[in-house]
């Protein structure tokens, strides 16, 4: 097992008028007991050039299980803030990532829906990932 | 337009033996393909009771196409506790006790509500979602 560590702080002096400031930080454990995940994809990099959907995440290549304590991690490098990249498991879009976006999420590793990302333009975007189990 | 700022650290230093792992980045939240702050903002906490699956946050039409940031953490500490978040009908993942999860969100249309169920017991939760575009509803009375 391992200890692996993510934290999230979002701030903003001026989105409410007091001011916001959010900060959390959570050691990603195995489903449902305290011993720390074992497994990841590793950081990766891809660079896609075509405005079609891509598997990012292959749940049955990649061996990730359906545990439940799965997280992925996804950024798109670009720097443009007109162009956009879909995160969709399955057909279902969960949200775009525009240049410099990036998120954090948990995914139960379902049977038939790989994490997928479609490009809003077939202009280059590299996005870097990982999958963590 | 305000500027709210997300950053994010990934770490650990035996994930991978070889290889320390630190991920560190943070970006401006702005509205969709603009280079303007979004300026709007709902948080809440809730307790989610078990044996329901419970709009956390509803689509709206206007809120298609836009951008909208959903910050949701489970404040639980006995960890066979998990929420479980759902888009659409899609199982998007389980939040354990103590999880977080940060994404955009985008309302594909008015179906696309963000939903929880926690798994049992009452389980509290914080959420936030910073977006763009919101008209209140008028009054029935």
């Amino acid at each position: 097992m391992a200890t692996v560590t993510a934290a999230i702080s979002i701030s903003s002096r001026d989105l409410h008028s007091n001011g916001i400031s959010i900060s959390n930080s959570s050691v990603l454990t195995q489903a449902g007991i305290s011993t720390g995940i074992t497994g990841s994809t590793g950081l990766a990099s891809k660079t896609l050039t075509q405005n079609t959907a891509f598997t990012l995440i292959d749940y049955s290549v990649d061996d990730i299980t359906s545990s439940g304590h799965e997280k992925v991690y996804i950024k798109n490098t670009s720097t443009s803030s007109t162009q956009y990249v879909q995160v969709l498991l399955g057909s279902v879009e969960v949200g775009r990532l525009y240049g410099g976006d990036w998120l954090f999420m948990p995914t139960l590793a379902p049977d038939s829906s790989d994490l997928k990302v479609t490009p809003s333009t077939t202009d280059s975007v590299t996005l870097e990932y990982m999958a963590l189990y | 337009m305000a500027t709210t700022t997300c950053s994010f650290t990934l770490n650990s230093s035996d994930l991978i033996s070889t290889a320390p792992l630190n991920v560190a980045t943070s970006n401006v939240l702005y509205k969709a393909g603009l280079q303007i702050g979004l300026d709007q903002v709902r948080m809440g906490r809730n307790e989610i009771t078990s044996g329901t699956n419970f709009d956390l946050l509803d689509a709206t039409a206007a809120a298609i196409d836009k951008s909208n940031w959903v910050y949701i953490a489970n404040l639980e500490t006995d960890v066979t506790l998990y929420v479980t978040i759902t888009i659409d009908a899609e199982v998007i993942g389980r939040l354990y006790a103590g999880d977080w999860m940060f994404i955009p969100w985008n309302c594909d249309d008015a179906t696309h509500d963000i939903e929880i169920e926690a798994s049992s017991g009452t389980q509290t939760i914080e959420w936030m979602c910073m977006h763009e575009n919101e008209t209140l509803a008028t009054a029935a009375d």
